[in-house]
């Protein structure tokens, strides 16, 4: 018996506009791609309050995708551009105690774009697999 | 084009500057000044809202203490027009913090006539009542020790301090220099803004030449002091650069939140932390045992902290306040300056060093960070 390879567990908070648009394509068109995702339906990227992705990572995410519009095709102008900042800043606190910033993706992924949705997610479990467990998963402490 | 002027201290800077404050009443110049002072018969230094000039006995503008970061109160004196004048007299790190608030809409510098002073230090509040029963006049005690980072009867200035950067405050109209004076002789008053000239003007302030010791001395100590912090940021981070390590630095926190009332750039008027978001249903916590086999209680100690970093790091001065407001003597000050490092880099951001300066989460750019997405175009 050799044990299972490590499955990450990812967290995706997906715009409603866009890549969560995506992922419906990707579904409906039959597109298959890793079960280790789980969506998180939002409004904006830019509503993607750090603390959202905090917690997911403290509760056990090995990953978290953040899916918004591409740049100029927000539906609120600019929710993505904040999200973007954000991201940086969270890259730069989790990456101090050694989380790799390969553990929090941010993607753009327009509503058309069900094969790019496919892959970016087959791209990141991959990845992940590879990283192992995140080390902030499943502590005792929280 | 700053200018200097001279006030004579024969012997007591502490008294040329209850004086020098006295006139600013006197003169109708300011309304109220806010200056530390002595809460006799207590040795504690508090930062006090001094109307009548009489009050300013027990100014003790420099004693090398500061019980809280001014920088708060200046926020709260200010956030309505209140039509009045006011000064604050603050050192670099309260002066720094203040800056932040008012990007926030906490605070303005409408009607406030902001005084720095060189900054050399504080000590710790224990330590300094622990002076005080030594010495009467701790500040001058103090201004006549050198070297400054050494221990002064066994107590040494506060690691932030011995860390900071920024002995002079920026960004105020008028500055108490100290460095490279002897300040038992005079005390240069530079005029930093029109606004700060103008007091000068008003106050006939013999005018004195740019001296030639002081920006020698500043850059002496500030190389000193950033060997010092980079020293003890490379240590901590030595111990802090996995999330083990994030858990055992954290590891006494009761979740007190004393840091976050301490520090200056905790802006939230209501804190996420105090909500019933995180008073948890009772069956909540044995659900989180269950499922990890244990859980460390009180819980959510490491997403408060980490939390805060977000909240705060790319405006934290390094004021030291949350390590001294710690209770069970948490480095919290190293961990979230040497974050703050990082997240400061990461937006080219310096808090405190110009109003205009927008703050990184309050601002984006159409074309920027693209290594965020890995979708650089």
């Amino acid at each position: 018996m050799t044990t299972p390879p490590f499955e990450p567990t990812i967290v995706g908070f997906l715009c409603n506009w866009c890549t969560f648009t995506a992922a419906d394509l990707a579904g409906t068109s039959r597109q298959a791609y890793p079960p280790n995702l789980r969506i998180v339906r939002v409004m904006c990227s830019g509503m993607v309050d750090p603390k959202y992705v905090l917690k997911s990572f403290l509760e056990g995410a090995d990953g978290v995708l953040v899916g918004g519009c591409w740049p100029g095709d927000c539906h609120y102008l600019n929710g993505n551009l904040k999200a973007r900042r954000r991201v940086a800043l969270l890259h730069e606190i989790l990456g101090q105690y050694g989380i790799e910033q390969e553990r929090l993706w941010l993607r753009w992924i327009a509503a058309s774009e069900g094969v790019q949705f496919a892959e970016i997610v087959d791209d990141m479990t991959q990845r992940l697999r590879t990283l192992g467990p995140c080390s902030l998963a499943h502590r005792k402490v929280s | 084009m700053t200018r200097f002027a001279t006030v004579p201290t024969d012997g007591s800077p502490t008294h040329a500057l209850r004086c020098l404050l006295a006139r600013l009443l006197d003169e109708g110049i300011v309304r109220a000044v806010l200056v530390p002072t002595r809460q006799a018969p207590s040795a504690v230094v508090m930062q006090t809202l001094v109307s009548d000039p009489r009050d300013l006995e027990y100014a003790e503008p420099l004693a090398p203490v500061a019980w809280t970061n001014a920088g708060t109160l200046v926020s709260s004196l200010t956030q309505k027009p209140t039509g009045a004048p006011i000064a604050a007299v603050l050192r670099s790190c309260e002066v720094r913090a203040f800056v932040e608030r008012t990007k926030l809409n906490q605070g303005t510098r409408d009607n406030l006539l902001l005084i720095g002073l060189d900054c050399l230090g504080r000590f710790e509040n224990r330590d300094y009542l622990a002076l005080a029963d030594l010495y009467e006049d701790v500040a001058s005690v103090f201004l006549r020790h050198t070297p400054r980072a050494e221990p002064l009867h066994g107590f040494t200035i506060a690691r932030a301090c011995r860390a900071c950067e920024y002995p002079v405050a920026p960004n105020v109209d008028l500055r108490f220099c100290l460095l490279g004076q002897d300040p038992f002789t005079e005390v240069l008053v530079e005029g930093a803004t029109p606004a700060g000239d103008a007091v000068l003007d008003s106050l006939l302030l013999p005018t004195a030449p740019e001296p030639m010791s002081r920006n020698p001395s500043i850059d002496t100590l500030v190389a000193e002091r950033m060997a010092y912090r980079d020293a003890l940021l490379a240590a901590h981070r030595a111990r802090t650069r996995t999330v083990d390590g994030l858990v055992a630095a954290t590891a006494a926190c009761i979740n007190c939140y004393n840091c976050r009332v301490a520090c200056p750039l905790c802006y939230c008027r209501e804190c996420v932390f105090s909500t019933d978001l995180f008073r948890h249903d009772s069956t909540k916590y044995l659900a989180w045992a269950g499922k990890r086999g244990s859980v460390r209680m009180p819980t959510d100690t490491l997403f408060y902290h980490l939390t805060r970093m977000v909240h705060m790091s790319t405006l934290c001065v390094g004021c030291g306040q949350c390590s001294s407001a710690c209770p069970n003597g948490i480095d919290v000050m190293e961990m979230f300056r040497s974050t703050a490092v990082a997240t400061q880099a990461r937006f080219g951001y310096v808090p405190g060093r110009a109003y205009e300066d927008k703050q990184p989460m309050a601002t984006f750019q159409e074309d920027e960070l693209g290594d965020a997405t890995g979708q650089d175009a």
